[in-house]
């Protein structure tokens, strides 16, 4: 299942999602559903960047200027990994 | 006993209709059928054929049901066997039949101590981790039975139960400081240990450890605020070797060589 996100709006943490930082890593429980999903580095940089209450269009920015080498595509994978956060129930518009 | 639930007895099927503040909790193996339980005021009912034998559903009783209280009472509780050496002790994390207690009364044939063979209740004191005996004794599997028989005696039910003989630990302590975790992985041809990343072996420890109930959110927030807590602060490495009882004591030699240990320190 996908979702659309919407560049331009803010999504935060949902009360299902609680998250464990392990070093550079986050480890998110799915308390509904009792699953696990463990994010990477970068990942990680994304979580913390909606935590922080930016928007889908700033982090992107944010995540190209943060690592020194960022595939072109970048944007997409983000969106992406967004959506699925969002499908999963683990972020919601806010 | 880590954990004061009440027993009120057995129930039949007819009676496991719902009730308001009872949880129905269906067991898959074993001579229980399920357990009703009251978590507020710690009671439970146990639901079982009436030609079950008595000392089978209090062995049961004791080492299944018993970890998913202490862990339903907000405590980790992982599904562990646990060795202690004069450097600390290591647990060994790994699904039934992995051999986590074949390997750990092995350690203790030569010169460790055991602590908990099935579970572990795994504590913080501010500067330390500690594991704590959660069995009543050791389970084995027929193979490893023969191989070891003439160091323990058996505890009653004194036939298999679950295809495994119950044994007295001669030397067991109540608890010991943690210093390591192995997870048991998949039997390989040679022996090699691997440390893996906190966020893995807080998977593994979520993976291995007892709950009560899984839609218990609290619980399962307690049970991964505490295992994101020990993944950070000890070391966890894969253990792959084969299952063959003459390659045992290189086993221990890998796993002493790893954790930078003498020989001696058993």
């Amino acid at each position: 299942m996908t979702c659309t996100i919407n560049p331009d709006i803010r999504y935060s943490c949902s009360a299902d999602a609680m998250i464990s930082r392990l070093g550079d890593e986050i480890v998110i429980l799915d308390l509904k559903k009792n699953v696990y999903f463990v994010l990477d580095e970068v990942g990680t940089v994304v979580w913390d960047q909606l935590q922080d209450g930016q928007t889908p269009t700033a982090i992107c920015t944010h995540v190209e200027g943060s690592f020194s080498q960022v595939p072109d595509n970048v944007s997409a994978d983000i969106y992406a990994f967004l959506s699925q956060l969002l499908a999963n129930n683990l972020i919601k518009p806010t | 006993m880590r954990s004061s639930w009440d027993y009120c007895g057995t129930i039949s099927h007819d009676q496991l209709g719902p009730k308001p503040g009872w949880r129905l909790i269906r067991t898959e193996t074993g001579p229980i059928d399920a357990l009703l339980v009251e978590s507020s005021s710690r009671r439970f009912y146990v639901c079982c054929p009436d030609e079950a034998p008595k000392d089978e559903v209090a062995h049961y009783l004791g080492t299944i049901v018993l970890p998913k209280f202490v862990a339903c009472d907000g405590n980790l509780v992982l599904h562990a066997s646990m060795v202690a050496t004069s450097k600390g002790a290591i647990g060994f994390l790994g699904a039934s039949g992995q051999g986590k207690s074949t390997l750990s009364a092995s350690l203790e044939r030569h010169g460790s101590w055991l602590v908990s063979d099935d579970a572990i209740q795994v504590q913080f004191d501010g500067q330390e981790w500690h594991g704590l005996n959660l069995s009543t004794g050791l389970r084995l599997r027929p193979d490893s039975f023969e191989q070891l028989r003439t160091k323990f005696h058996e505890l009653p039910p004194s036939r298999q139960f679950l295809g495994k003989h119950h044994v007295a630990i001669a030397s067991a302590r109540e608890s010991a400081r943690l210093v390591a975790l192995f997870q048991l992985a998949e039997p390989a041809k040679d022996i090699s240990i691997e440390a893996i990343s906190s966020k893995d072996a807080c998977i593994a420890i979520l993976s291995n450890s007892f709950c009560l109930d899984p839609d218990d959110r609290d619980e399962t927030a307690q049970r991964f605020t505490m295992a994101g807590k020990l993944a950070q602060s000890l070391p966890m490495f894969d253990l792959h070797y084969p299952r063959d009882f003459e390659r045992l004591p290189e086993v221990h030699d890998a796993i002493f060589k790893i954790m930078g240990w003498k020989p001696s320190a058993a």
